[in-house]
């Protein structure tokens, strides 16, 4: 499961569904490597702990990422929102109409 | 090849080392670190760090001088006037060196360039100021995750938030683990609030955490062996602006402890003050010292009053509050020729690390030119039951040439505050026994009495 973390790749220039869907998947995973830290248990340091050390590095550009991307596209996530809401509305007007 | 010798705190990197050759301190660059001692001279890296003082600068020095065949350039960096360390700095020392620390790696990253090393021990304070003084701490920059970040961790934020956060004191725990403040020890002992800090939850408790967890997962997968991690430049300099707001942020103030408020306390007078500088002044200029080490300074007023007659003042003390005072003091007034340093003299700083010789004894870093011990003797002798033939012993050991001593008698009203807890078992503590113990190992050659007080002062020098 951590190893999606790298898999995930940031692009702000990806249309608006893939910023939306990489935010989310980012937050899933987010969330569940927090908990896992946080049940981790005391272990002897037999090795050099600098992989952990990476990882946080990691995270933390993940989490400060994930705010930069939702920030950042704040409009196109707003524009593709109320797009669905307008289709929605629309095909709901149709449904209407032709009863 | 010519045979010197090499500098026990440098075996560790790969990039080169350090040795003394006819008394000078040089430093070989091996092979394998070419492309990056290259980069960071055409960088101009190198030029900028020397020009804004953040880095000790060097002569090139004949190729000849070369230890091992894999040698590519031999340098003559500038010696640092006095090594200290980090277990020897006050709250504001440990914090300005981890600033410098980032601010260097800011600035390399700008040039393409990054620190492999984030030791405290790569600092040292000259003329006053922390410099970075290991040319070879930097490497060509990629973009992966920062090499150094828990060493930085380990070394600077730990004991800065233990400091700030529990207690002053736990700085000292960089004496027993040479490599920084393991993360999850600090963990342990930060209170809850800290975790408040959204900062210090992420490089250290976070960092703890997941470093538990990659060591028990024995470095399977990917992240094994941390190779073809990738960070971008703009995330590397967004944690460093978050550790550099982290230890900004962090703060210690003396107040409150043994000698914050120690002179307005003594039963000196304003008039046997101004003597007592008077006559410790006359002295000094007698000794004509280069180096001085000032034991038990307090916040420094004496080691002031040496400084502009000697090259350098060690100005140490055991109280955590006055070096700050005096560190301060340092920065505010731009002084370059004291040293303020945390010292417990009854337990000197020992030679530690690999064979016991990778980090110095105070003893190993001497002997200084002149030892001032200015109010001090009933300390060593009174609260820590030392002879006075033990306490010449060790004078006799760090100092060179001249000891400036004050002896306190025994009615001073600072001696009778130490007696009145404790059984007066010192008959033998009286002006005749100083003065015969310490006639053992030095010829009195000038002595005074502070008007206005039954204190006297010394000027001794030491029998060859």
């Amino acid at each position: 499961m951590l190893d999606i973390v790298f898999e995930v790749r940031w692009n702000v220039n990806l249309g608006s569904l893939n910023v939306i869907y990489s935010s989310t998947v980012a937050l899933k995973i987010l969330v569940l490597s927090l908990t896992f830290l946080a049940l981790a248990r005391q272990a002897h340091a037999y090795l050099d702990p600098g992989t952990g050390s990476y990882f946080v590095q990691i995270l933390i550009a993940g989490l400060a990422g994930g705010g930069y991307i939702i920030v950042s596209s704040w409009g196109k996530i707003r524009q593709f929102l109320s797009s669905i809401f307008k289709k929605e509305k629309k095909e709901n007007q149709g449904d209407e109409k032709s009863r | 090849m010519k045979k010197a010798v090499n500098l026990p705190s440098s075996f560790r990197d790969p990039s080169g080392f350090l040795f003394i050759n006819n008394g000078f301190l040089y430093r070989q660059v091996n092979k394998s670190y070419r492309l990056d001692f290259d980069r960071l001279i055409g960088s101009g890296l190198h030029k900028r760090l020397v020009k804004e003082g953040l880095l000790v600068p060097f002569r090139e020095a004949p190729a000849a001088l070369a230890q091992t065949p894999d040698c590519y350039k031999i340098i003559r960096p500038e010696p640092a006037p006095f090594i200290s360390y980090p277990y020897e700095w006050c709250f504001s020392q440990l914090k300005d060196a981890a600033l410098l620390t980032l601010k260097i790696q800011k600035m390399a990253l700008e040039y393409g360039m990054s620190l492999k090393d984030a030791s405290a021990y790569n600092i040292q304070f000259i003329s006053g100021k922390p410099a970075l003084i290991d040319t070879l701490s930097f490497e060509i920059y990629e973009e992966k995750p920062w090499v150094a970040y828990r060493q930085f961790c380990q070394h600077f934020l730990a004991p800065l938030a233990l400091a700030a956060y529990t207690d002053i004191r736990l700085a000292q725990l960089l004496r027993v683990h040479i490599d920084g403040i393991p993360l999850d020890l600090a963990s342990r002992l930060l209170p809850v609030k800290a975790k408040l800090n959204p900062q210090l939850l992420v490089h250290i408790y976070l960092h703890a955490k997941s470093q538990q967890m990659f060591s028990a997962r024995g470095g399977q997968g990917r992240l094994g062996t941390g190779r073809g991690i990738k960070l971008r430049r703009g995330q590397l300099l967004a944690i460093l602006n978050g550790l550099e707001s982290a230890v900004n942020k962090l703060a210690w103030n003396p107040k409150g402890t043994e000698w914050a408020g120690y002179y307005d306390k003594t039963n000196y007078s304003k008039k046997a003050f101004r003597h007592k500088a008077e006559v410790v002044g006359k002295f000094i200029k007698k000794a004509k010292p280069g180096f001085v080490w000032d034991l038990g300074a307090n916040t420094g007023e004496f080691s002031r009053i040496a400084s502009p007659k000697a090259g350098l003042v060690v100005s140490s003390d055991i109280d955590p509050a006055a070096v700050e005072i005096n560190y301060r003091q340092v920065k505010e007034n731009n002084e370059s020729k004291i040293l303020p340093l945390l010292m417990d003299l009854t337990n000197p700083s020992g030679g530690i690390g690999w064979g016991n010789r990778e980090r110095m004894s105070l003893a190993q870093r001497g002997p200084a030119d002149t030892v001032m011990a200015l109010a001090l003797i009933h300390h060593l002798a009174i609260s820590n039951n030392l002879p006075f033939g033990m306490i010449a012993e060790f004078f006799a050991d760090i100092c060179r040439e001249f000891l400036v001593i004050e002896f306190v008698p025994k009615d001073d009203s600072q001696v009778q505050r130490l007696l009145s807890t404790r059984e007066d078992i010192f008959p033998h503590y009286t002006q005749d026994d100083f003065e015969k113990e310490f006639g053992r190992l030095f010829t009195m050659t000038a002595k005074e009495q502070v008007k206005g007080s039954k204190r006297v002062i010394y000027l001794m020098k030491k029998e060859s």
